[in-house]
């Protein structure tokens, strides 16, 4: 790793943690979403220090243009108060610290199978080529890819059957109210 | 000069200090001059004259090359920094995407607002501004210098941090689009790139610029929601759900050239629509309405300006926000106008490609400065479009707006995108 990059993933790596921090820290849910939204920016930077810009782009896209716009979204029109119950049940403050280790330990163990626990010096992956990337994803794993598709269809789906009944006895009620 | 008599003779008399001002300020000006001439006549002989005079060489010959020879080449431990180094492409990138955003963006959107104006009244029977300046030419510049100046009121209630970062958010996004934007060719000599007129070549464009946009919606509702003003926050929802359900038809019309050419580099996409009939306009010619009425939506231009209708509603998301912050809103929303305008030319009308055949002498010219003329042309002839859609059409109702949009324009994206795809496998 050259010094301009290691200058780069140093300054990347404190505004993403800075905005992990901030985002649990925050008294305010809407302040949190932004700061998440900080620190997806910082994440879509590192991977872009890693050669891979396809998926930079769509950490942005996705992450930051979609889920996070749509929680806000939520959160700024039922104007949602925050209760800090998690962060100040101190039971619940044990618990978030074991699961938080327990899952550092479950990443590491990943990386560590796979051997890339340590970045080797200055041997860099060749930039991912977005074709290449499509082969792959509408190729080898195509089945995958389509199967998470119907899951993603049925999840919306789902949402619009819990939230119909609900609608149409409303409505009903209200038809009610007007008759009498 | 007529304001300036009174002050000279103050109680009869010349006084000393706007005596000291005048000669200072002649000798600055004398400087001035001097130094201008001195740098236009030193221009034809320049090395930058002679390897062909365009922004990506200027930043390139003057703002690294020129720092790489200092210290005899040896930076130490800044060494990362020097020419054949891998921060170097990123820099010239962002120097010269720093001089489009300040040299180009700021009076372009400054005088884009002027023919909005004019053009406007014009089709209703008006004249448009006529007062400051002639033809009132000068009229926009002092607008914007007055937004510049003026107080910056931020409410008592509202949740300052986010009222101040909002419309950085909005306009951030906006300004970045730049970056891939192919102004004019590029000659590559050797797989060397001798000059180029897009700042940065990203092989991701068109997907950097989806990703980008979809950022500045975070903005809209950020302004809406810290203004602490029901208004506002509805305003707010209401931008929000318009860009929101837009930006689908957006991509899906973006995607159907990008079938068509098989690659997402737009100064690729410029250069590969050789002749006129070579135009990827013409495969595509359902993704034109489609790309147009999306983008209308996602601009707030009238058919769909429903979220700041001046004429029944207070003015949207950005009520609360005055002075330069407001300014910034505005100068992001003239600003995607031309980042939309230039994207449809790139992708479907040729980019900086001349419309006419090489055979017909200067007209069929398009490297450098020529090829940039015709990008221009087309633009100013894109936005010019959208202004008269402006003019003439009248507002829809938010209904028939979330209407038109989940239950008409993303099916028919998506067939136009089917139809592309089937066209691209028979033509092969």
């Amino acid at each position: 790793m050259s010094v301009g990059s290691l200058i780069a993933f140093c300054i990347l790596a404190l505004v993403a943690i800075f905005g992990a921090f901030r985002m649990l820290t925050s008294h305010h849910p809407v302040h949190s979403a932004l700061y998440l939204v900080l620190n997806f920016c910082a994440t879509a930077g590192i991977y872009l220090l890693l050669t891979a810009p396809f998926i930079a782009i769509v950490q942005i896209a996705v992450y930051a243009g979609a889920i996070m716009v749509l929680f806000l979204f939520i959160m700024m029109y039922l104007n949602l108060g925050f209760t800090r119950d998690i962060l100040d049940d101190k039971r619940r403050r044990w618990v978030t610290l074991v699961a938080a280790v327990l899952l550092g330990a479950l990443i590491w163990m990943g990386a560590a199978l796979h051997g890339a626990v340590t970045l080797p010096a200055n041997a860099l992956p060749p930039p991912y080529k977005v074709e290449e990337i499509g082969m792959v994803l509408f190729g080898t794993y195509a089945l995958p890819f389509e199967v998470a598709s119907i899951l993603l269809l049925v999840a919306m789906m789902g949402a619009v059957v819990i939230a119909r009944p609900q609608l149409r006895a409303e409505s009903d009620t209200k038809k009610e109210a007007a008759q009498r | 000069m007529a304001t300036l008599q009174p002050e000279l003779k103050a109680n009869g008399r010349i006084s000393f200090g706007s005596l000291l001002g005048l000669a200072v300020g002649l000798l600055v000006l004398v400087a001035a001059v001097g130094f201008g001439l001195h740098v236009l006549q030193a221009i034809p002989s320049s090395e930058w004259w002679r390897q062909g005079p365009s922004l990506t060489n200027l930043v390139r010959l003057y703002l690294v090359e020129w720092p790489a020879s200092w210290h005899g080449g040896d930076w130490g431990v800044w060494n990362f920094l020097r020419p054949g180094r891998g921060a170097v492409p990123v820099i010239t990138a962002i120097l010269s995407w720093t001089i489009v955003i300040f040299g180009f963006m700021l009076p372009m959107v400054t005088y884009q607002i002027y023919a909005l104006r004019k053009i406007l009244g014009f089709m209703q029977a008006r004249v448009g501004p006529t007062q400051v300046g002639p033809l009132g030419l000068l009229q926009t510049p002092c607008d914007v210098l007055k937004l510049l100046t003026k107080e910056d009121v931020i409410p008592t209630k509202a949740d300052r941090w986010v009222f101040f970062a909002a419309p950085f958010m909005v306009l951030v996004p906006a300004s970045m689009a730049y970056l891939v934007i192919p102004f004019g060719n590029q000659k590559i000599v050797d797989g060397a790139v001798r000059y180029s007129l897009v700042c940065g070549d990203l092989n991701i464009g068109v997907l950097y610029l989806s990703a980008i946009s979809s950022v500045a919606v975070i903005g809209i509702i950020s302004a809406g929601w810290a203004s602490n003003n029901k208004y506002s926050l509805l305003g707010a929802m209401r931008s929000a759900a318009q860009l929101v359900t837009y930006e689908v038809p957006l991509s899906l019309a973006l995607l159907a050239p990008v079938v068509w050419a098989g690659t997402l580099n737009l100064s690729q996409f410029a250069a590969d629509q050789g002749s006129v009939w070579g135009w990827y306009c013409w495969p595509n010619l359902l993704t034109i309405p489609i790309f147009v009425v999306s983008a209308l939506a996602e601009l707030g231009h009238t058919p769909f300006d429903l979220a700041e209708a001046e004429s029944e509603l207070v003015a949207g998301y950005n009520v609360e926000y005055s002075g330069m912050k407001f300014a910034m809103f505005f100068l992001a929303e003239f600003s995607n106008a031309f980042i939309l305008s230039a994207v449809a030319v790139t992708l479907l009308f040729g980019g900086w490609q001349s419309p006419f055949p090489e055979s017909w002498g200067p007209l069929g010219w398009d490297a450098g400065i020529f090829g940039m003329f015709w990008f221009f042309a087309k633009t100013l002839a894109m936005i010019f479009g959208l202004f008269w859609v402006r003019a003439t059409l009248p507002r829809m109702r938010i209904d028939q707006l979330m209407g038109l949009g989940w239950k008409f324009m993303i099916p028919l994206g998506l067939a136009n995108l089917l139809l592309v795809a089937v066209l691209r496998v028979l033509v092969g």
